[in-house]
């Protein structure tokens, strides 16, 4: 074999054997590690894997909070966010009536302030909650929301977290450079609630109870929670979804509000507005059970900032 | 492949995912930056690196959901490999290329979650007093949408960040190779 030829073939073989090392030595790296994340996702329970997930949302607030700012403002420009079924003509009612309402209790609250008793009371849960800024949403396809708190300013796992128009969720995670929110729009979700409706010709307007029992409202994700656990009979509703009995409306109706009961909360939350009624059907899989579903009031992914109860009395 | 370039990249490509995605949704289904993120990486870097840029960047995205830890980082490790695997058959800059790469990219990712939706879904079957409710598992439609919508937005995002590639410094690594 001429020189030259040789050369070559050492030449390629000194490469052929470095690369051939080389990628061994990675893809043994390579799948040891997608080894690890695939019993991390598939064989470890979540409750464990969660423990051990470090929280750095905080680390991405530089970018994604002036990116969810700007965004905020464009999308309400464009499209204002309003969950709001009820027609513009009750709406003006409603405003007449709350503005007569707010007028009589500021009223009664300059009064109260004279005689420095009310104070404590009304802000009774402000004290109970911390505020919080939202970092952004989920960066999967889950319903949840990454907030600037921490450990350190007393944040803990399973504490609530609510907004002006109610129930926002429950912290997943916490850690020193960030927590995790489970909305409970959020299929891992779930909650007891009570439906009542607003009676505006009552003085003063009031939420009444419309009779149905106790539900356990879960989140479906897409920015909806459903109760599945009634039956069509317990909401006021035969088989063809009318009314029972040949009353005029049934018991649940859309627009009903799902108000929060759940034993498990602290007594402060208990009548925390959960969402309003969306639709009632037929449960797919039961047909003499119905499907309500639910929307909360506002759209929780969008919210700029949060309250935290980090205490509970 | 420049390091910093690709942490500079992954950092802005979470926070505009976490930042955006509630204002871009379309019908819940927001499109997935991070993914395409990693699509560029798979597609210009040497193996090597590609397939831990796009591990990394699953991980990162891991820490910012709620969905069970390793399962972005899973996907995107099998999207790179599908990617690197593709490198030399594909026209790096084309927009057919960058859509059809999200596209199965998206159906890699979707498939990954939408089995672990099936396997363990978010809310297991509950008792509600006398009724079992049964489990409410992701929904493929929406994953589906969001590959649709990702694969959509794949030529725009890819286009803007193939004419940034000279930052990443991609070709290093094999410039050596080719001139020892």
């Amino acid at each position: 074999m001429p020189i030259g030829e040789c050369r070559l073939a050492a030449f390629h073989s000194a490469i052929g054997n470095t690369t051939r090392m080389s990628y061994l030595r990675f893809q043994h790296v390579f799948v040891g590690l997608m080894g690890l994340s695939a019993v991390g996702a598939f064989i470890i329970p979540p409750r464990y894997a969660a423990k051990f997930q470090p929280q750095i949302q905080t680390i991405f607030a530089p970018v994604s909070r002036p990116v969810w700012r700007v965004a905020a403002w464009a999308t309400n420009r464009l499209s204002p966010d309003i969950n709001d079924p009820r027609a513009t003509q009750d709406i003006r009612e409603e405003n007449q009536r709350l503005r007569a309402e707010l007028s009589r209790l500021l009223t009664q609250l300059d009064e109260l302030n004279r005689r420095d008793l009310a104070m404590g009371e009304l802000g009774q849960k402000r004290d109970l909650c911390r505020l919080a800024k939202v970092i952004g949403a989920d960066a999967g396809g889950r319903e949840s929301l990454a907030i600037a708190g921490s450990t350190f300013d007393g944040l803990k796992e399973e504490q609530y977290v609510l907004c002006a128009g109610g129930l926002v969720g429950q912290i997943q995670r916490a850690g020193a450079a960030g927590a995790q929110v489970r909305l409970i729009t959020d299929p891992a979700f779930h909650i007891r609630v009570l439906f009542k409706r607003f009676v505006p010709g009552s003085d003063p307007p009031r939420y009444v109870d419309v009779g149905t029992p106790v539900a356990l409202a879960e989140g479906v994700g897409g920015g909806m929670m459903v109760v599945r656990g009634l039956s069509l009979s317990a909401i006021g509703r035969g088989r063809d979804l009318k009314p029972l009995g040949g009353q005029a409306e049934p018991l649940l109706d859309q627009g009903d509000v799902a108000v929060l009961v759940d034993p498990e909360c602290p007594p402060a939350l208990k009548g925390e507005m959960v969402g309003h009624v969306v639709t009632i059907g037929h449960r797919h899989d039961a047909q003499l059970f119905a499907e309500i579903r639910l929307q909360p009031d506002v759209n929780l992914k969008r919210l700029p900032e949060v309250m935290v109860m980090t205490k509970e009395n | 492949m420049r390091w910093l370039s690709y942490i500079l990249l992954a950092y802005v490509a979470i926070a505009l995912q976490i930042g955006l995605s509630p204002f871009i949704a379309y019908n819940g289904a927001a499109p997935n930056l991070v993914l395409l993120a990693a699509i560029f990486i798979a597609v210009n870097a040497p193996r090597d690196p590609a397939l831990l840029g796009c591990f990394v960047l699953g991980l990162l995205q891991d820490l910012v959901t709620q969905q069970q830890p390793g399962l972005f980082a899973l996907s995107y490790g099998l999207v790179g490999l599908f990617v690197v695997g593709t490198q030399q058959v594909v026209y790096r800059e084309h927009p057919l290329t960058h859509f059809s790469l999200a596209l199965a990219g998206g159906l890699v990712t979707a498939l990954v979650l939408v089995l672990h939706g099936w396997v363990h879904p978010p809310s297991a079957r509950i008792a509600d007093g006398s009724t079992t409710l049964p489990a409410i598992r992701p929904s493929a439609t929406v994953e589906l949408t969001r590959v649709l919508y990702t694969s959509i937005l794949a030529p725009i995002v890819l286009g803007a960040l193939q004419r940034m590639k000279r930052l990443f410094a991609f070709q290093q690594g094999r410039r050596r190779v080719r001139s020892w």
